[in-house]
């Protein structure tokens, strides 16, 4: 199937026109970002909303700013704009690194963060990466605007946080402490370029090079992205070389539920996901 | 590098395009592309989220010649050239892969993963 299954178009022209359309029509409304990810899942009809409620015309989703020990990026700001932005690469190197293995160019000139991450697609690359940068996602509904952790935003597979009547419409990062560095490595599908499995690493290293904070997440690898607290125990206190930092991926995969598909097998997710680990951490130590 | 046979050429930017786009074909083949059906017969390769295809961007710059050996059989001496780069890329593919591994046949497409398990019964 190559045509979408008939539904309503709404152009909200405000947060609140959004949460107000998503109130009267429930379930059977769907939130359009950019659209990458929901446009072909409704064409496959995977998906098939009866209204779709569109945040591209609402104005002042779309910002990148340095705020009070923080950087404050809009929920509708596109992975081409987060590519570029001097301020993200300075503070979160992984990040720009991210969203550019995300697709081809004209996927990331219209796909967005707010949308990648409450669209919580076990192989996409920002829940990751949100999570290792322990963000702060902003999420506004009826009631206003609430503070979500990333670590608590994803529940599952295609599953967040999120109400029904809620948008994300922003995603804090605390500035980092000196000496931090951080890295994204991808396995990526050969086809559609998600991950078959990555790694998110961030570490923070004292004076003498000491790992004093790690913050490491598979995604892609099974049915969300996951915090890899064994690998975090095993770097802190240590200095990074190449053979403390093998010996804590080695293992990184365990008690993840590994998906195994035609891109990739779950012994194989499993034995690639040490591999990233074992690449981003190191990259982002080299950073720090 | 690829060095082909099309007989007299009209248009050799346009033999060199085609030798081009059959290298890329054959490599493509060789590597990444192949149709996959659930145990069911469902088909999983149903989109090109699933069904990879070769980039221009994971491929190297190809140096090419050519021979000109008119054909007899026609006036003007030519012979086809649509696709003719794949006959030489796929196999060449092959045989290097075959020739890393040290192993004598692999079936296509040599996917990481398969090639990964082939390094690791060794």
């Amino acid at each position: 199937m190559s045509v979408p299954a008939a539904f309503d178009y709404h152009s909200a022209k405000s947060v609140d026109e959004a949460i107000a359309l998503l109130q009267q029509y429930g379930d059977d409304a769907k939130v359009l970002a950019g659209g990458h990810s929901l446009i072909p899942s409704m064409k496959l009809r995977l998906a098939q909303p009866a209204h779709l409620v569109d945040l591209g015309k609402i104005s002042g989703l779309s910002y990148i700013r340095e705020e009070s020990g923080a950087v404050a990026v809009g929920a509708m700001t596109t992975y081409t704009t987060i590519e570029h932005s001097d301020v993200l690469r300075r503070y979160f190197a992984l990040l720009p690194e991210g969203v550019a293995m995300i697709g081809d160019q004209q996927v990331r000139n219209r796909g967005t963060i707010g949308g990648s991450i409450a669209h919580s697609d076990p192989a996409a690359d920002l829940p990751g990466i949100v999570q290792a940068l322990r963000a702060d996602i902003l999420v506004q509904g009826p009631n206003g605007v609430r503070t979500v952790k990333a670590d608590d935003f994803f529940m599952g597979m295609f599953e967040t946080a999120l109400q029904p009547d809620e948008i994300v419409t922003e995603i804090r990062f605390a500035i980092p402490a000196a000496r931090t560095g951080s890295a994204y490595m991808k396995l990526a599908n050969k086809a559609s370029h998600y991950a078959v499995t990555g790694c998110a690493a961030v570490v923070t290293l004292d004076g003498d090079g000491t790992c004093s904070s790690a913050s490491v997440v598979i995604t892609g690898a099974s049915e969300k992205a996951t915090r890899a607290n064994a690998v975090e125990a095993a770097l802190v206190g240590k200095k990074l070389d190449e053979a403390t930092v093998a010996a804590a991926t080695a293992h990184a995969a365990d008690g993840l539920a590994l998906l195994g598909d035609i891109h990739g097998s779950r012994e194989y997710r499993a034995q690639m996901s040490a591999v990233m680990a074992r690449r981003a951490i190191l990259k982002a130590a080299e950073r720090a | 590098m690829a060095v082909d046979d099309c007989g007299r050429q009209i248009n050799p930017l346009l033999v060199q395009g085609q030798v081009h786009g059959g290298i890329a074909q054959g490599i493509g083949q060789a590597m990444v592309e192949g149709v996959e059906y659930s145990e069911d017969g469902q088909l999983l390769t149903a989109t090109l989220m699933d069904y990879a295809m070769p980039l221009a961007s994971e491929l190297p710059v190809f140096e090419l010649d050519h021979t000109i050996t008119l054909t007899p059989v026609n006036p003007l001496g030519v012979k086809g050239v649509g696709e003719a780069g794949t006959i030489g890329s796929t196999p060449a593919v092959a045989a290097a892969v075959a020739d890393a591994l040290n192993v004598a046949h692999v079936d296509m497409p040599f996917k990481a993963e398969k090639l990964w398990k082939i390094i690791h019964q060794q």
